[in-house]
């Protein structure tokens, strides 16, 4: 018995000290970051994180091209939202997500930049990883410290839930971190080319050379105004148009059109699109990776599926679409036609109607064009998701590095060597990069008898490809509008001499037509325009809008320049001047401020951390 | 289904009629379980004895849901288009405890209890299963789930261990005065080594007066005791790991190159704290029970005061951490207060009884010590993205929890807030305050702007209500007379408000939504022919800030219960089989007598103590009816 009570107070007290193991539980639906990190395949799936947050709805996905960069001089929202119109204060969700999904990012590749130098990698392929992380953050900080002026710079993972009182670092210290991120990841990048690569979809070499001049090109404008710095935009931007050992890299597409198909078509083209962040997918299957801004909501409005929904939420300006040159030749009314054939892709002059089934509508009032940049009819992933697109969205278009190149050069060294590169951006506009193509086609007889448009068809001259279309007018062709001027390739065929037009069918007779084609000086900047260090600067703020329009850049490129605010009172006063008098376009330029040179700090971070200090006007 | 008035093809409207789609949704829970439990019991001398308990509960619960297209979120205007969704989600529980106990009565008085052992407690919680969007054949319900080209799965587990060892002593001299102290100490899986146990000890003593003998010559005394204790209890309600960093790989975090099918991102969803501990709550209690004249009275008396140490919360982060929130200990809190509760016989007669039970609480609650040296917290409620940003609560030092923070409401600013130009263009007079937007309108809303500056901001923000109430309490009447029975019962609440969060949005569309159907008071709005000093226009809802606006008064009286009842004489089914027969009648929540606008002042639709009193599409409450008939045989 005695034996028996002994067993069991043994039993009791060997059970309580094993039973400090029901306490020692082990996670099993996440990874402790000190077990992680230890691969080179763990780190590529941390870099791609980083990539992931900057392509979020709260960043690039939506949030900061559609909420923050809709209303400027070039385009304007077509619904009045407090967000879109500068009315946002510190309360502001979109502006709280945009600034969360930024730090979340920043804290993604802080976490992975502690943790690269610990891993047994090749070292060519740890330098990859680690370069495109360095540059990562230090463009996230370059969103933050252009948008909020000075921010929390903080460059190690966050270690403790309980200190997290960090304040606003000044914007040159900032600055100079991005640079020093973005310059080490160079060094690192040097292998990494868009060629080697095909695609457009990482951080390149030349990416982050282009990145890096427009970086300093901000150092040198409003507000940080360190205006040494257009030297080392000069340097940078020259490494990439011009660089010295290695062949180009980079080179314009010949037909600016064919830039924003191509990412419809789900195409790389890495020659002119440096940098773009990849959007992928329909939105199915819970992989929610497309994005909202290219086609859905900066599109041409379509309530047809299979076309791509859009809600043609941006409108062109009417100052934006008469910056473009026009034929003054054209017969084409109310809008002629113009040489520029940035034109009328960026301001669509049509709309797929708002059918369930779409039904070409055309648009001539010229404020009342759909920003018509990405065009979901392209779109090539089925079935179409109503919200969401796979277009990716570029970052950095060489075109960008060549106006860039061209500015900083004008403010470094004038005019004479600058304008150049703005003429190469025009040329291609221009369709004459590579060669020479229709320019015009004059009515020289509008015949009689006609009931319905004659088939127009061009031939000889050299060159291939160029396609028109009559217009007419009680019975007589009355004008030819140019739908295509050539073949717009690098190698062509191009025209060089003048083809032979025919006019054929419609049920009349007797009208004929002529052609003229361009000559290589056609799109070139006049004399005054590179007459001088501002007058080129004046050309190239212009030409930025003209072909950057809706790329997320003209806000910005505002402040830099010093004048935003009054740049958008002008456009208001333009506005009231050219009945632009819609509460829609008015709004914005109505109600932006000083203040508005910086977006708030989010309520919800001066709430938390003690040490933030709001934007002045918040 | 939807409104025939509006075009879909031409403006996208999004409202269906809610009761359509209620009657079409599917919402299904089915539970199986299996509980078992055992003990053995061994007495080693007739005065010890070990008692060894063992049980565990199995749970299987499927979860299935289904929205056809006659559904708010399964109609083709929805871009998830027909949906469903079946999860499975096994729970295990089990429970281990043995102990030892002595039990002896020494010289016939000395009564002694003495228990010591441990317990060991574990959980496991999983979920497993599948959503599918846009599923083609609707008419197959779940079963046709698979058929969607977009399944979404979810496998997940988690589990939790509790070893606790505990001691007590219970001591009793001639039924006069008790005595107990006790002590357990808790281990917690859910804390980092180091920190995972918690030590909780307590003490009773009571002494029943009335067993005195010079209480026993005060007859009309039935009992009295005193009693008085002090106890302190533990909290351990965070996650699971939350004391660890997690990354994961989920769906949304992936980046396609070339392309290609997209590369997971490993991601950091959540930070872990290593430093966070047990959550104590030490208690002070005095207490008094006092039944007199036969029992016909009884008084029941206490005061309390609890303070909270290390105050268990998924406390909001900068974002430049680089998430959101996650579990600290944030502080320390006091409630103090007293509790009345008397029960009366009023009258006892052979066929008519008439009892009553009245109680009633107050409570003082007030922040002592917030973390990091902070001197307040503030608490956001999510309930509509807009305001997401913004924090309704506060809890500052020295001032009770769950104080509602917002701007002072001031009416809406009229014309002769303005000077007119000659273009007729109105300018705001340089004393009067801008609302927080660049420029004001007549007709805007109007805050006040505590701080001077011109410009109402939040600098400007106080505290503009009180989410905890001043007492709350009870009043029950039993009445019986032969055979009937009635019970009436009253409840209430005073002086705490409600933040009425529904007005944000129906009581003048501060989001300015389209399609949105408003309260009749958006009639009376600001116009200019209407100079309303109670809603602004159309428009010009401002910064849109939490305000006293929206706070309310939210005491109440409500008259919850009658119940009616009538048992059948026992001489009426002598003959039938049957005990008793019982048939009655309930009816609930009658009346409330109440200034507050809502619905239902009781309502707490994001309950927290941080977060009191906050009313959002709160679930109406149900007056309901009751008959019925009971039977025992």
């Amino acid at each position: 018995m005695k034996l028996i009570k002994y067993f069991y107070l043994t039993m009791l007290v060997a059970a309580a000290t094993s039973c400090q193991k029901v306490l020692d539980t082990n996670p099993t639906d996440f990874i402790n970051p000190d077990a992680y990190y230890k691969t080179p395949e763990q780190l590529q799936s941390a870099l791609n994180g980083i990539y992931n947050s900057l392509g979020t709805q709260e960043v690039y996905g939506n949030n900061y091209l559609y909420m923050f960069n809709t209303n400027t001089d070039e385009s304007y929202g077509r619904t009045v939202e407090l967000t879109t119109s500068y009315q946002y204060d510190a309360a502001d969700p979109k502006n709280e997500l945009f600034w969360k999904g930024l730090y979340m990012g920043i804290e993604r590749a802080n976490l992975l930049l502690s943790k690269v130098d610990n891993v047994t990698m090749d070292q060519t392929a740890k330098d990859v990883i680690k370069g495109q992380t360095l540059f990562l953050r230090g463009f996230q900080y370059f969103m933050l410290v252009s948008n909020y002026g000075d921010v929390p710079l903080i460059l190690t993972p966050t270690k403790s839930v309980t200190e997290v009182n960090v304040a606003r670092t000044p914007m040159k210290d900032v600055y100079a971190q991005i640079t020093k991120d973005m310059i080490d990841a160079e060094a690192l990048l040097q292998m990494q080319t868009a060629t080697v690569l095909g695609l457009g979809g990482k951080v390149t070499r030349t990416a982050v050379q282009g990145m890096l001049a427009r970086v300093y090109l901000y150092m040198a404008g409003f507000p940080l105004k360190d205006t040494e710095k257009y030297k080392d935009a000069l340097l940078w931007a020259n490494k990439v148009v011009n660089p010295t050992g290695n062949a180009p890299e980079h080179a314009l597409n010949a037909d600016y059109r064919d830039v924003f198909i191509k990412y419809a078509r789900e195409q790389y083209d890495v020659k002119e699109s440096m940098w773009e962040l990849e959007f992928w997918g329909n939105n199915t299957g819970g992989v929610n990776l497309g994005n909202t801004y290219t086609g859905r909501f900066c599109g041409i409005t379509c309530n047809d599926a299979n076309k791509g929904f859009s809600s043609g939420s941006v409108n062109a300006t009417r100052k934006l679409y008469n910056s473009y040159e026009i034929n003054p030749l054209s017969t084409i009314t109310p809008n002629k036609t113009s040489f520029d054939w940035r034109r009328d892709w960026n301001c669509a002059n049509y709309t797929w109607g708002t059918g369930a089934v779409a039904k070409k509508t055309n648009v001539t009032n010229t404020w009342l064009m759909n920003a018509g940049k990405w065009r979901r009819e392209y779109e090539v992933v089925n079935p179409k998701d109503k919200n969401y697109t796979s277009q990716n969205f570029a970052f950095l278009r060489y075109s960008d590095v060549l106006l860039m190149l061209a500015e900083a050069e004008n403010e470094v060294n004038g005019p004479a060597n600058a304008y150049q590169y703005v003429n190469v951006v025009r040329k291609r506009a221009y369709g004459i990069l590579y060669g020479n193509v229709i320019k015009h086609i004059a009515v020289t007889s509008g015949g009689s008898g006609y009931t319905s448009a004659p088939e127009v068809t061009i031939n000889g001259g050299g060159g291939s490809g160029a396609t028109a279309e009559a217009t007419i007018s009680g019975g007589s062709v009355t004008g030819i509008i140019i739908t295509s001027p050539g073949t717009l390739t690098v190698g062509g065929p191009y025209y060089t001499s003048t083809p032979t037009v025919t006019l054929t069918g419609g049920g009349g007779t007797g009208a004929s037509a002529v052609a003229t084609i361009t000559e290589s000086d056609d799109a070139d900047l006049s004399a005054l325009q590179i007459s001088s260090k501002s007058e080129l600067l004046a050309a190239i703020k212009e030409e930025r809008s003209r072909e950057l329009c809706f790329e997320g850049l003209r806000r910005n490129d505002l402040i830099r320049w010093g004048k935003f605010v009054e740049d958008m009172k002008s456009f208001l006063a333009y506005a009231n001047a050219n009945a632009g008098t819609a509460t829609n376009i008015t709004t914005a330029a109505t109600k932006v401020s000083a203040r508005n040179i910086f977006m708030p700090i989010p309520i919800h971070d001066i709430q938390l951390n003690n040490l933030l200090i709001q934007n002045s006007g918040y | 289904m939807f409104d025939p008035g509006f075009d879909y093809n031409v403006i996208a409207d999004y409202r269906v009629n809610p009761v359509i789609s209620a009657k079409n949704e599917l919402r299904r829970r089915l539970t199986t379980g299996l509980i078992a439990n055992g003990y053995a019991e061994y007495k080693i001398i007739p005065s010890l004895t070990l008692r060894v308990t063992g049980g565990i509960t199995n749970n299987m619960q499927r979860d299935e849901a289904f929205n056809n297209s006659q559904t708010q979120l399964g109609n083709p205007r929805n871009s998830s288009g027909v949906n469903g969704s079946v999860y499975y989600n096994p729970s295990t529980i089990w429970l281990n405890e043995n102990t030892l106990s002595y039990k002896r009565v020494f010289n016939k008085v000395h009564d002694f209890t003495i228990l010591a052992g441990y317990t060991m407690q574990g959980n496991k919680t999983g979920r497993n299963g599948f959503a599918a969007l846009n599923v083609p054949n609707e008419s197959l319900g779940l079963d046709g789930l698979d058929e969607s080209p977009s399944l979404i799965g979810t496998s997940l587990s988690s589990r939790w261990g509790l070893l606790s060892y505990l001691g007590r002593i219970n001591y009793s001299y001639k039924s006069k005065y008790y005595f107990t102290a006790s002590f357990r100490s808790d281990g917690s899986s859910k804390f980092a080594q180091g920190k995972r146990w918690g030590y909780f000890p307590s003490g009773a003593l009571s002494w029943r007066m009335s067993a005195e003998e010079f209480m026993k010559k005060l007859t009309f005394v039935s009992d009295a005791k005193l009693r008085i204790s002090y106890g302190e209890t533990g909290n351990n309600r965070v996650a699971d790991f939350s004391y660890l960093d997690q990354i994961t790989q989920p769906n949304s975090a992936g980046y396609s190159y070339g392309n290609g099918s997209p590369s997971k991102g490993a991601i950091l969803s959540a930070f872990g704290n290593a430093n966070l501990k047990w959550e104590t709550t030490k208690q002070v209690n005095i207490g008094y029970d006092l039944s007199l004249f036969k029992q016909r009275v009884n008084l029941t008396l206490d005061i309390y005061r609890k303070t909270t140490h290390d105050l268990l919360l998924q406390a909001l982060l900068p974002y430049t951490t680089g998430l959101s929130d996650a579990y600290k200990n944030v502080g320390k809190m006091q409630n103090q207060g007293l509790e009345i509760s008397l029960n009366t016989v009023n009258i006892h007669g052979k066929e008519f009884n008439w009892s009553s039970s009245f109680n009633i609480s107050f409570n003082r609650n007030k922040v002592l010590a917030l973390s990091e040296n902070q001197t307040s917290l503030k608490s956001p409620v999510s309930f509509d993205q807009k305001w997401n940003a913004l924090s309704p609560y506060i809890a500052l030092l020295g001032q009770p929890v769950g104080q509602f923070y917002g701007a002072i409401w001031d009416g809406v600013y009229q014309y002769e807030d303005f000077d007119k130009s000659p273009q007729g263009v109105y300018t705001l007079k340089d004393n009067i305050p801008r609302n927080g937007n660049p420029t004001v309108q007549p007709g805007d809303i109007k805050y006040k702007d505590l701080d001077g500056d011109g410009n109402v901001n939040a600098n400007d923000f106080t505290v503009v209500g009180r989410g905890l109430p001043k007492h709350t309490g009870g009043l029950s009447n039993n009445f019986s007379y032969k055979g009937f029975d009635l019970n009436v019962f009253l409840q209430w609440s005073y002086g705490n408000d409600i933040i009425n969060a529904n007005r944000m949005l129906f009581d003048g569309n501060g989001k300015q939504s389209r399609f949105f159907n408003q309260y009749a008071s958006y009639a009376n709005r600001w116009q200019p022919d209407n100079p309303s000093n109670t809603l602004f226009r159309t428009g010009g809802q401002g910064p849109f800030y939490y305000s006293s606006r929206v706070v309310e008064d939210g005491s109440y009286l409500r008259l919850k219960t009658i119940s009616l009842g009538y048992n059948f004489p026992a001489r009426i089914f002598e003959k039938a089989q049957f005990k008793s027969l019982r048939i009655y009648a309930s009816a609930q929540n009658i009346a409330t007598w109440t200034n507050y606008s809502g619905p239902d002042p009781e309502v707490s639709v994001r309950n927290s103590t941080l977060t009191p009193g906050f009313d959002f599409s709160a679930y109406p409450l149900a007056s309901t009816l009751i008959f019925g008939l009971n039977l025992s045989f």
